[in-house]
């Protein structure tokens, strides 16, 4: 079996972060997908090809210590800027300072140390301060991983552990040659780079497809499920129901709506959704689904929950949306609505028959004179009002 | 350059590319059956780099594999995975895969190595992948920016006719890959970054879908693709904008009649698809430069832009004919369908795009009100 050379798995290193450095540009300036973090990946990626060639190719340099401290600070500023495009990709709180401050302690320390004692001690504070980085960015993956698939997690968890822990046992003195002759650490640096690259191309990818997941299951006025969003997450609570795990439909309609549409203009009539589903939301748990079926309609999917739980739910949000106005342009307006309201446990675990049954129901409290609650299944149809 | 070549050890160069092409799988592999991105071009994707990396690799071990292992390892597993490559184009645009010339090229391998051949046969699976991903881009996007789409599959056809225009030529000059020499190190140098490239290129293919459906769904109704109302907005004003340039507009405001019934009695998914016909009927009516929208439930709108007061009005009475003559049936079904129209020519005096959407919902009011299925002009 042939030995691997080392000064060959640099070069191929330095054309992958090249190429990469290019396709970040690209998604940051073309596509214009998260530019900010593509644009900082860019310019991490390009700064790679320095900060892995930089000991290399400039060896021949004289003092020695231009070329280290030149190679140096390329690898602390990759670090610096990769951290704060991953805080940027999960969508953390935009902070810098903590990251920039690390990054600029690190690359002073590491100038001051290297003048003063020799390289070796130089290189060691940098490490140090790199370690310290990528420790940085694997907090944040800890605190924003709550939006990733759990591999997703793993596939970026894993680079920075392995970069975290490579530079440590640098700064402890492990592999004290560079790069370009040291087997071990090239190949570590190739295989870190490459896999952080591509996990965070996955990352962006993935929320790419997020996005259009969302676009096309929620109502783009009030940022609620639509429909097809609300029939995806029923399907769910029915195959729930069917193990035995009771849920209750609320259907809502809004009460004399088409007037504000008329006298006040669509404008007014788009304010006013908004304000009644904000309204709504004040009243719900976070695990409740509230969606939007067109026009005026509402329909709220309550789990876990009864009938007798239901209609006290439909109760507290019909008191509550007349109790606080919607206002147009100083004009007080009080709006009310009708509930139909149909739960799994009364009605059979059959989503559409569960939809047609609270329609029912609210046809009924519409009869009855409007701003009220009616129960499907219930012998005598109960007054809100 | 020449001194960066000569240093570059090729076995090591030959691990770095067959590591470079099975990373590459692993991850379409990872976004096609986790993130279900495209999963069928992932899928696809994932096997030809797969193909490639183990035709680098039984390239690598000749001398050590039987003689016939390794043959079809460097031709028929190279070839493969660019059939493969190939056929994944038209499946980022969600059409079938494209297996034929795939399929077609290989009779002409013969048993024997001959490098021309393999890679003239790649070569054209690449060219005919270039002008079909040229095609699919030129239907979303001009010519420049589909050019720059198309420039990373470029570099990678040059490349390989590259190759097969050099195997043509001094077809004594190729010696097995895993012999060390300076054209040997040349051409994995050249083979790492077409693998970049290569995924590069189809990765791009594949965002520019995801953005192009974006972008559709942020301006359009899902439902029956017409604008939605904030993209109608942005329409009306344009329109707005071009009468103080002296080109007149009209506004038409549709509203179905008698559509509440249609959705209570035969249903949700019946009213859908009374929409979505209703849809393509107004738009098969319309120019180019005129927008159709939906400001939600039953109600469409309608910008002619620009457009003489004769013909808006002549428009917006063939619209109203056509929805009456439109042969909706829902489960065999018949249900007529007719709408109200209210017809507002824009004057050049009014300055707010708002005083011309009053007056065609007044308009569309007096409709209604005169009994439903007719224009009124406000």
């Amino acid at each position: 079996m042939p030995t691997v050379d080392p000064t060959t798995l640099l070069l191929v290193n330095a054309l992958f972060s090249a190429v990469a450095g290019l396709v970040w540009a690209a998604l940051a300036l073309v596509f214009r997908i998260a530019p900010l973090a593509s644009g900082l990946l860019a310019a991490a990626h390009l700064l790679t090809v320095p900060a892995l060639l930089g000991s290399w190719c400039l060896e021949p340099l004289r003092p020695q210590m231009l070329s280290q401290g030149l190679t140096r600070v390329a690898g602390v500023l990759v670090l610096a800027l990769t951290a704060l495009a991953l805080r940027r990709l999960l969508r953390l709180r935009w902070r810098r300072w903590d990251l920039l401050a690390l990054a600029a302690a690190g690359l002073l320390l590491s100038a001051w140390g290297g003048g003063d004692s020799g390289p070796s001690q130089g290189r060691s504070l940098a490490s140090l301060s790199m370690a310290a980085l990528a420790a940085l960015a694997l907090h944040d993956l800890r605190v924003g991983r709550g939006g990733l698939p759990p591999g997703l997690a793993w596939i970026l968890g894993l680079p920075l552990g392995g970069l975290l822990l490579a530079n440590l046992l640098r700064a402890a003195g492990w592999s004290a040659t560079s790069c370009a002759t040291s087997t071990p650490l090239a190949w570590a640096w190739l295989v870190l780079g490459l896999s952080l690259t591509l996990g965070l191309l996955v990352l962006v990818l993935h929320r790419l497809v997020v996005r259009v997941e969302q676009l096309t299951l929620s109502d783009p006025l009030t940022g609620v499920l639509n429909r097809r969003g609300l029939a995806i997450q029923q399907a769910r609570l029915q195959a729930q129901a069917e193990r035995g795990r009771p849920y209750a439909l609320l259907l809502i309609d809004l009460d004399h709506f088409k007037r504000i549409n008329d006298q006040l203009g669509h404008a007014a009539g788009d304010a006013a959704l908004q304000h009644v589903v904000q309204q709504l939301r004040a009243g719900l748990r976070g695990l409740d689904q509230l969606a939007r079926l067109g026009g005026e309609e509402f329909c709220v999917l309550l789990p876990e929950t009864r009938l007798v739980e239901a209609a006290a739910v439909a109760e507290r949000l019909r008191t509550g949306l007349k109790t606080r106005p919607f206002v147009w342009l100083g004009q007080e307006l009080l709006l009310s609505a009708s509930f139909g309201v149909a739960a799994s446990e009364v009605s059979g675990p059959v989503a559409e028959s569960l939809l047609a049954q609270a329609d029912a129901a609210l046809y009924r409290a519409k009869d009855q004179g409007r701003d009220r609650i009616s129960l499907a299944g219930a012998p005598l149809p109960e007054a809100g009002a | 350059m020449r001194a960066v070549l000569a240093l570059a050890h090729l076995p090591t160069l030959m691990l770095a590319v067959v590591m470079m092409f099975l990373a590459a799988a692993l991850v379409w592999a990872v976004l096609g059956r986790h993130l279900r991105l495209l999963p069928s071009a992932s899928a696809l994707l994932a096997l030809a780099n797969l193909l490639l990396g183990l035709a680098l690799v039984s390239e690598a071990l000749r001398g050590l594999l039987p003689h016939w292992l390794s043959d079809i390892g460097s031709d028929l597993l190279g070839v493969a995975g660019f059939a493969v490559l190939r056929a994944a184009v038209p499946v980022v645009a969600e059409r079938p895969p494209a297996w034929r010339l795939g399929l077609l090229v290989w009779p002409l391998l013969p048993e024997v190595r001959q490098v021309a051949l393999s890679f003239g046969a790649i070569s054209l699976l690449m060219l005919v992948a270039c002008a079909q991903a040229w095609g699919l881009l030129r239907q979303e996007l001009r010519p420049l920016p589909a050019l720059g789409q198309l420039f990373p599959l470029l570099l990678v056809t040059l490349a390989v006719s590259a190759r097969f225009v050099h195997a043509l030529l001094w077809p004594g000059l190729t010696a097995p890959l895993g012999e060390d020499s300076s054209f040997n190190t040349l051409w994995l140098w050249l083979a790492l970054l077409l693998c970049l490239l290569m995924n590069a290129a189809m990765a791009f293919l594949i965002v520019l879908r995801l953005v192009l459906r974006i972008q559709r769904l942020t301006l359009h109704d899902p439902l029956t693709d017409a604008l939605n109302r904030r993209a109608f907005a942005q329409a009306l004003e344009r329109a707005q904008a071009g009468l103080r340039r002296g080109r007149p507009y009209a506004l038409l405001l549709l509203d179905l009649d008698h559509f509440k019934p249609l959705n209570d009695s035969l249903g949700h998914a019946a009213g859908d698809a009374a929409l979505c016909a209703v849809a393509a009927s107004l738009r098969g009516a319309l120019r180019s430069t005129d927008s159709l929208g939906r400001l939600g439930g039953e109600e469409f709108c309608v910008l002619l832009s620009p457009v003489e007061p004769g013909s808006a009005r002549q428009v917006a009475q063939r619209l109203c004919e056509r929805l009456q003559a439109l042969d909706f049936r829902w489960e065999g079904r018949p249900w007529p369908l007719s709408a109200s129209i209210g017809l507002a020519l824009a004057r050049p005096d009014e300055h707010e795009a708002e005083a011309v959407l009053l007056r065609a919902d007044a308009a569309m009011y007096a409709a209604k009100q005169a009994g439903r299925n007719q224009v009124r002009e406000g």
